[in-house]
C-alpha cells in the first residue's frame, strides 16, 4: 500500500500541494480527475519520487516505478529499441529480452530500429508506454497519456494500458481531465481541484472492464451527482 | 535556400554587381576596382590567393576547433557546478568584449609572426557564440525528460552524456554557424598584425594590396575570404544535416 500523508510541495513559494493525504491500494487503477493546473501532475511526480517533498511523507513506494508523460518524452536521437532500453542503460535491472518483449507488447516489433521522427504520434506514445513497462513496474504512473491522441488511437492505448495493468498486477495511477477516460479505466476515481490540490469527491467503480456505454454513463452520472 | 528563391537571389546579386560597376567607373580604380578587374585579379593571382586562403582557412579552422573545445567544456563545467559557472562568467564576458585588434600586438610578442596569432584571434572571436549556444543547449531537455532520468536513478554524468550533450547539439550547431564567420574574421584581423608574406595570408594580402593601390587584389582577397567562410559554413551545415537532420525526419 502506498500512503501519502500531509504531502506539501511549494515550488518558489507557490502552494501547489499542501497537506494532501492519499492511500493507494495495491493492484488497483486510481484516476485523479481534475482541471489543468490544479496540481495533479505535480502529485504524480511526488509519487514517482522525482521531486522532493516540502513536507509530509510518502511511504510504501515500490522500487520499480514506470511513468508515461503526456508528451511521449522520447530521445529523438535514439531508435525505438534504444529508447525502450534506456532504463536498463541507466542501471535499472531488467530481464534479458525484456526490451523486445515490451516493444512487442505495444505492437511495434516492426518499428524497433526506427527513430521517433519516423513514427506517428500514437506510435510514439506506445514507445513511451513500452519504456515504462520494460522495468516491470509495481507502480505505473500515467500523466494524461491519451490527451493528444485521436479517438481510435486513444482506445488502442487504453487497451494496452489495461493489458499491462492486468499482466503486471501493478498499482496504476491515471491523471486525466477527461471524465470518459477515468470512467473507462479506473476502479476508483478522485475528483480534485486546486491549487492547492484537494479531493472534492471520491467514487468506487465496481463495473467490470471493458465497460459498456451504459456502465460509462452510470459512472459519469454518479460523478456528477457526488 | 529553396529552389524558387534562386532567381530572386541571383537577381539581387546581379543588381548589386551592376551598381558596383557603375560606382567603380565613376570613382576610378584607386578608390573602387571594377568587378571585372576583381575577377581578373582572382584569376591572375590565383596561386597566391589559393595559398593565402589555405593559410587563413587553417588558422580559422584551428581557432574554431579550439573555441568549440573550450566553449563546450566551459558550458559543461558551468552546468555541472554553479560555482564554476559564476567563476567563468567574468572570463566569458571578457573574451566576448576584448578588442582583438588591441590584443593582437601582444600575441605577436608572445607567439611571434605566423599562424599562431591568427589561430588565437580566430579562437577568441568565435568562442562566445559556441559557449553561449552550448550553455543554452545543455538546458534544452524538457522537464519531463529530466524527470525521466531522475526516475531511473541516472547520475549527473549519465544525465550529461546521455541526455544534455545530445539535446545541446541543435543549439550548438546554430552557434557554430555564427562562430564560423567570426573565426574567419578573427583570423584575418590577427593576420593584419601577426603575419607576413611567408606564407601569404588573406589578411596580409588585403593589407599589402591596399597599401600598394591594388584595390583589385584586395577585393579578390575579400572575395576569397567570403568563399572561405561560406565553405566552412557549408561543412558545418552538412555535418548538422548528417548528425541531427534525421531526428526530425528531414
Amino acid at each position: 500500500m502506498l500512503q501519502v500523508a500531509g504531502a506539501c510541495w511549494r515550488p518558489d513559494g507557490a502552494s501547489i500541494i499542501d497537506g494532501f493525504d492519499l492511500v493507494l491500494e495495491h493492484g488497483r487503477i486510481t484516476a485523479i480527475l481534475g482541471p489543468s493546473g490544479c496540481g495533479k501532475s505535480s502529485l504524480l511526480r511526488l509519487l514517482a519520487g522525482v521531486r522532493p517533498l516540502d513536507g509530509g511523507s510518502i511511504t510504501g513506494r515500490p522500487a520499480r516505478v514506470g511513468f508515461v508523460f503526456q508528451d511521449p518524452a522520447l530521445l529523438p536521437w535514439r531508435s525505438v529499441r534504444d529508447n525502450v532500453g534506456l532504463p536498463s542503460e541507466l542501471g535499472v535491472d531488467t530481464e534479458k529480452g525484456e526490451v523486445d518483449r515490451a516493444i512487442e507488447a505495444v505492437g511495434l516489433s516492426g518499428h524497433a530500429d526506427k527513430l521517433p521522427a519516423a513514427l506517428s504520434g500514437g506510435q510514439r506514445m506506445r514507445v513511451s508506454l513500452a519504456r515504462a513497462l520494460v522495468t516491470r513496474p509495481e507502480l505505473l504512473l500515467l500523466d494524461e497519456p491519451f490527451a493528444a491522441l485521436d479517438a481510435a488511437t486513444r482506445r488502442d492505448m487504453q487497451r494496452l494500458v489495461l493489458d499491462a495493468h492486468a499482466s503486471l498486477g501493478c498499482t496504476t495511477v491515471l491523471v486525466t481531465h477527461d471524465i470518459a477516460d477515468a470512467a473507462r479505466l479506473a476502479d476508483r476515481i478522485l475528483r480534485v481541484d486546486g491549487p492547492p490540490l484537494r479531493v472534492l469527491t471520491e467514487l468506487a467503480v465496481t463495473a467490470a472492464r471493458p465497460r459498456s456505454p451504459d456502465d460509462l454513463a452510470a459512472v459519469v452520472r454518479a460523478l456528477e451527482q457526488a | 535556400m529553396r529552389r524558387a528563391s534562386w532567381p530572386v537571389a541571383l537577381g539581387s546579386l546581379g543588381v548589386g554587381l551592376v551598381g558596383w560597376w557603375l560606382v567603380a567607373v565613376r570613382v576610378g580604380p584607386l578608390l573602387l576596382p571594377r568587378p571585372d578587374a576583381v575577377c581578373l585579379a582572382l584569376w591572375t593571382e590565383r596561386a597566391r590567393l589559393a595559398s593565402a586562403t589555405y593559410e587563413t582557412g587553417a588558422a580559422s579552422l584551428a581557432g574554431l576547433v579550439a573555441a568549440s573545445f573550450f566553449g563546450v567544456f566551459a558550458a559543461a563545467l558551468g552546468w555541472w557546478s554553479p560555482t564554476a559557472r559564476l567563476s567563468l562568467r567574468p572570463w566569458t564576458v571578457l573574451v566576448q568584449v576584448v578588442p582583438i585588434v588591441a590584443i593582437a600586438p601582444m600575441l605577436v610578442v608572445w607567439l611571434g609572426y605566423g599562424r599562431g596569432v591568427a589561430t588565437v584571434t580566430a579562437a577568441i572571436a568565435s568562442f562566445y557564440p559556441v559557449y553561449s549556444a552550448a550553455e543554452t543547449g545543455l538546458k534544452a531537455p524538457s522537464a519531463d525528460l529530466v524527470d525521466l532520468f531522475r526516475l531511473y536513478g541516472a547520475s549527473r554524468w549519465q544525465e550529461l552524456v546521455r541526455l544534455r550533450a545530445w539535446a545541446a547539439l541543435p543549439s550548438l550547431f546554430s552557434g557554430l554557424r555564427t562562430a564560423t564567420g567570426l573565426a574567419v574574421i578573427g583570423a584575418i584581423v590577427g593576420e593584419f598584425i601577426g603575419s607576413n608574406n611567408a606564407p601569404p595570408t588573406l589578411g596580409y594580402t588585403v593589407l599589402f594590396a591596399s597599401r600598394g593601390a591594388r584595390g583589385d587584389l584586395a577585393f579578390a582577397a575579400v572575395v576569397a575570404a567570403g568563399g572561405l567562410a561560406l565553405g566552412l559554413g557549408s561543412v558545418i551545415a552538412w555535418l548538422e544535416r548528417r548528425l541531427i537532420g534525421r531526428w526530425w525526419g528531414s
